[in-house]
């Protein structure tokens, strides 16, 4: 029955801790060591939520978040909703070629061949129907990112510490610090992650029979991507913390060297490699799916050109703008990534709060309502990650 | 009903130096007072016949399982956000409405709707349906209804893309600017009797209605109605409607459309219809068919019909002799009032009115004009040619049809007789269509007043003293200063790079280079009105094509050149791109600002320059956002 059911959940945390996730973290690791690992227990816990919020509103309405959405604020605020979805969204689906880029470039392949190359075969093999069997490729290659578990466990860090640090806030108002905290935010809690869960949950006809088994794939998924996130940290902290800060994917590579040694750089960059392909052919296809569903246009990948030109327009020009970005020559491939999370941190609160007040409507949700534990933590970090932007627009506007 | 039709030749034959009206103007006036959204009239107030407030209008009930069904009343809510209440008002307690709101005569607060009735912004509004033509699942944009004596119809779901920017920006200046792409290519409507709802609705309502319910409804809606379907289903629909009702419908279709429609049916019945609608409108269908087809239409009408639409075929469509109608009403001189009555009562249901009736001699010589009242004040046994007016004013066949509805406006008359060089009466020319000629003249002007024409500002320049000239220089000074101000806000950027400095007077006059091109060819087409959405499609492809490859070469040269300036690898590239993104937005905002502008018609002088600080103000900004950005990122 849970094999049945498991899938939604795990495949959007493995994609959602894609390559921009991956060089977020090994950045914040090396550059803030273990202070902001505590934000990251929060932010489990968020995720769990979230995610369990859009899965159970699949799983009542069999609607997507964006339909949901349109039939509950009307046309104005969804597209508003949609412009937030959609800048969130191609940020990431630029980071995720950036990934895809910094990568190969590991094995030293250049950029200028690769991406092309890449971003033509997501095209096709997505818009030709047979993206199903490749995505449990990606999958496959994804699981790579459970080296840092084992590579964390041989750099033999001080556990108490860890264990301290997940639970002692530390706060600055340094502009570089709350950037790296709404990376954080905007890494393991991403807008589009909830509207794919949610469609992921509609498609496959889950309905609150089987819900129960939804929830623990989503908590489950939830946990693990974020634990490896927690490795990842625990990893650069303790081999490149406060010594270098990471600045390209090559040093990020250096992480995993206590399990790999010389062949950390191929391990890590094939774990990469598996992450940004994963995201970088979900992301964009779930951002025209939601356009299209809050719209009503036709949509699908079964559909042909003309039938749904809007669809495979919105799909095929975010592709075309990650490569077009990730091809400027001399842009650091590793700031784009962290500048997509951040971004993603700060449009984060807008979705939210969409998603909040539809689960809290009776009308829609009937008895399936929010309970009050999980509205205190949807709110805390609604309003949390509202707050963080705001600090960061503030000391950023002292800055100046 | 307006008529135009003399134009259709070229609509759909693309020949001929005859230049047809916006097709905007034609909507706005066609479907402005009659065709109504959901969308546009929700929040709108509701008042008492005192005038007070009581509410804002919060929903409409229709009946479930009518065809296209008409308001069965207004939901409104009442009362601040905490105390709020909605209360059920039925149609017949409307007085009346306006685009302000509505006036009823009755509240009774406790009422509710009736249960079984859909509630369209509840039920249906942002809604999936599907569309069970071709079975399509579509979002509800909004809902099309039409004025139908004192009823609001519900037509069916709009759900284009139009109604999406409509209920975005409802603002007048996007409305207009709706209204300028001419609403029918691009409006995607699912008639009401295709609809089936998606979601379940807690009651169960079938919408699905047959086809024959055409026939309930009013001929300009059913019109209406065939405007939006595809082209092959709309012969069909007319062929469900009885003859006399087919016939005005034809009339009604825009003449497009018309002439597709034509097209597609069947001769015999074509030409049955040809015979019983007016002769003009007849003309005017037969002037947009291809020459075979039109002959053989003609040869299947009745002898006399048929050579009165072929005598009006062969007049210019902008003269007196094209516009013409010949069902008027002419008597003898000799005959006596009580006879004409009689007479009138006879012919009077053919003719296109009956208030003038023409006096002609034996060789159909016109030698007065009798109004309807002179001859109600007669004594039953006087002789027409005693009391009629023998001064008559009249045009002649092949007068351009602007100085016929001038006259016609003139002389306040409702008809004017249409005569040739012997002075027989061959036509009138009636007063709806002085209104269409009116209208297209009017649509020619406005062109001119779009703000870019060159001659206006050469009559200002007259006067160093005319105000507008200075305004138009003020203009500049403030966009001059925005400009200044928006450096001052991107100085990181040049601190970053300070060589970007070389690329600013490049950003500037290339930006403004392309907005003329663009702006050129905007004014160009606003001005022969040919702006319509198959035509402007292409146009505007062209020109956003041309924008393209401009901002592509400038960008690659100007990357040379800053190679040389800069030498930096970087700089150049971010200046290069900053140009490309500002080039480009300013060619496209040269196409997009003059139809934009068109619709608010500013003073010429300011209009003009109000445009180069808006190009400017985008081109600055794009520039330094993007090479800013670019150089950031860098670092």
């Amino acid at each position: 029955m849970y094999a049945a059911v498991a899938g939604p959940g795990i495949v959007t945390a493995l994609a959602g801790n894609g390559a921009s996730g991956i060089t977020t973290y090994s950045v914040i690791g090396s550059r803030f060591g273990l202070s902001l690992v505590w934000l990251l227990t929060i932010c489990t816990v968020s995720l769990a939520v979230f995610q369990e919020m859009s899965a159970r509103m699949g799983a009542v309405t069999g609607k997507g978040l964006a339909s949901l959405i349109r039939e509950r604020f009307g046309l104005r605020l969804t597209f508003f909703a949609m412009m937030v979805l959609l800048v969130a969204n191609v940020a990431i689906t630029i980071a995720e070629f950036a990934g895809v880029a910094a990568s190969l470039e590991l094995f030293g392949l250049s950029k200028y061949i690769t991406v092309p190359a890449i971003a033509i075969f997501i095209w096709v093999v997505v818009t030709k129907g047979s993206f199903s069997r490749v995505e449990k490729v990606f999958l496959a290659i994804c699981l790579i990112q459970v080296s840092y578990l084992i590579s964390g466990f041989m750099v033999k860090p001080d556990w108490g510490q860890v264990a301290l640090a997940m639970v002692k806030p530390e706060v600055s108002t340094n502009p570089a610090f709350v950037l790296a905290a709404i990376a954080i935010v905007g890494t393991t809690v991403a807008p589009w992650m909830q509207f794919f869960v949610q469609s992921n949950v509609v498609d496959k006809g889950i309905d609150m029979a089987e819900y129960k088994y939804e929830r623990m794939d989503v908590i489950t998924g939830s946990i693990l991507s974020n634990v490896i996130s927690l490795f990842i940290i625990i990893c650069t902290a303790f081999t490149l913390f406060p010594v270098q800060v990471v600045e390209t994917a090559e040093q990020a590579a250096v992480a995993l060297s206590p399990l790999a040694g010389s062949g950390a750089k191929w391990l890590f960059g094939f774990g990469l490699f598996g992450a940004s392909m994963l995201a970088a052919s979900v992301v964009p296809l779930s951002t025209s799916y939601a356009v299209c569903e809050a719209f009503g246009w036709e949509s699908g990948i079964g559909r042909k050109l003309s039938e749904a030109p809007i669809f495979f327009g919105i799909y095929s020009l975010s592709i075309l703008l990650g490569v077009v970005v990730v091809l400027i020559p001399g842009v650091s491939l590793v700031r784009i990534m962290l500048l997509a999370q951040e971004l993603n941190g700060i449009l984060l609160p807008v979705i939210l709060i969409f998603m909040l007040t539809i689960v809290n409507d009776p009308q829609i949700m009937g008895e399936h309502v929010n309970g009050p534990a999980a509205n205190a933590i949807a709110w805390i970090t609604a309003c949390g990650a509202f707050v963080l932007g705001l600090v960061l627009f503030v000391t950023g506007m002292f800055a100046l | 009903m307006l008529r135009w039709e003399g134009y259709c030749l070229d609509l759909v034959s693309g020949k001929g130096a005859v230049k047809p009206p916006s097709w905007g103007f034609f909507h706005a006036l066609k479907r402005g007072p009659d065709v109504r959204y959901l969308s546009l009239m929700l929040g709108k107030v509701i008042k008492d016949s005192n005038g007070s407030t009581v509410g804002r209008l919060e929903d409409m009930a229709v009946m479930a399982g009518a065809r296209f069904p008409l308001v069965r009343g207004l939901v409104a809510m009442s009362g601040r956000s905490r105390s709020r209440q909605c209360f059920f008002i039925p149609w017949a307690d409307v007085e009346g409405w306006s685009r302000e709101g509505f006036v009823v005569d009755h509240i009774d607060e406790s009422r509710e709707a009736e249960p079984g009735d859909i509630l369209m912004s509840r039920d249906l509004l942002d809604r999936q349906i599907v569309d069970m033509d071709g079975y399509k699942i579509v979002r509800v944009n909004d809902i099309r209804m039409a004025r139908v004596g004192d009823g609001l119809r519900v037509l069916g779901a709009d759900v284009g893309f139009l109604s999406i920017l409509r209920r975005l920006a409802p603002g007048r200046v996007f409305d207009r600017l709706l209204g300028f792409y001419g609403g029918v290519p691009r409006e995607r409507i699912v008639p009401w009797n295709l609809m089936s709802p998606v979601d379940p609705i807690p009651y169960d309502v079938r919408l699905k209605i047959g086809y024959r319910e055409f026939l309930a409804v009013h001929p300009s809606d059913v019109a209406d109605i065939i405007e939006q379907l595809d082209v092959g289903k709309r012969a069909k629909v007319l062929a469900l409607l009885d003859d006399p009702k087919a016939a005005e419908v034809l009339t009604q279709i825009l003449p497009g459309v018309r002439s597709s429609v034509a097209r597609e049916m069947g001769e015999r019945r074509l030409s049955g219809l040809l015979e019983i609608m007016p002769p003009d409108e007849a003309a005017d269908i037969l002037g947009t068919l291809p020459r075979e087809k039109a002959r053989s239409l003609l040869s299947l009408m009745g002898i006399e019909e048929a050579s009165v639409v072929t005598l009006l075929l062969g007049f210019d469509p902008f003269t007196a002799g094209g516009r013409m109608t010949t069902e008027f009403v002419s008597i003898s001189n000799s005959m006596k009032a009580e006879e004409t009555l009689t007479y009138l009562r006879k012919v009077g249901t053919e003719a296109e009115t009956i208030y003038y009736i023409y006096v002609v001699d034996g060789d159909g010589h016109l030698s007065g004009v009798l109004s309807l009242r002179d001859l109600l004040r007669a004594a039953p046994d006087e002789v027409v040619s005693d009391i009629m007016l023998r001064d008559v004013i009249t045009a002649q066949v092949l007068e351009d049809q602007e100085l016929v509805a001038e006259r016609l406006s003139h002389y306040n008359l409702l008809a004017i007789p249409v005569v040739d060089d012997e002075h027989v009466l061959q036509g009138i020319v009636t007063v709806d269509d002085a209104i269409d000629v009116m209208l297209e003249e009017a649509t020619e002007d406005i062109a001119e007043l779009s703000g870019v024409s060159p001659e206006d500002e050469m009559t200002i320049m007259g006067d160093a003293l005319d105000p507008r000239r200075w305004a138009g220089t003020m203009l500049t000074l403030l966009g001059g200063l925005l400009g200044t101000a928006l450096f001052g806000a991107f100085r990181n950027s040049f601190a970053a790079a300070l060589a970007l400095v070389y690329f600013v007077p490049l950003a500037l006059r290339a930006a403004h280079d392309a907005s003329i091109w663009s702006l050129a060819v905007a004014v160009r087409e606003l001005g022969y009105g040919e702006f319509r959405m198959p035509v402007s499609g292409r146009i505007l492809l062209r020109e956003y094509a041309f924008s393209l490859a401009a901002a592509l070469l400038i960008s690659v040269l100007s990357f040379l050149a800053g190679l040389v300036f800069t030498e930096s690898y970087g700089t150049a590239l971010a200046g290069a791109a900053g140009l490309f993104v500002g080039v480009l937005l300013a060619g496209v905002l040269g196409l997009v600002l003059p139809m934009a502008l068109k619709r608010i018609r500013p003073d010429p002088a300011v209009g003009g320059r109000l445009l180069g600080v808006m190009v400017m103000t985008v081109s600055i900004i794009s520039f330094l956002t993007v090479s800013g950005l670019i150089v950031r990122s860098m670092g």
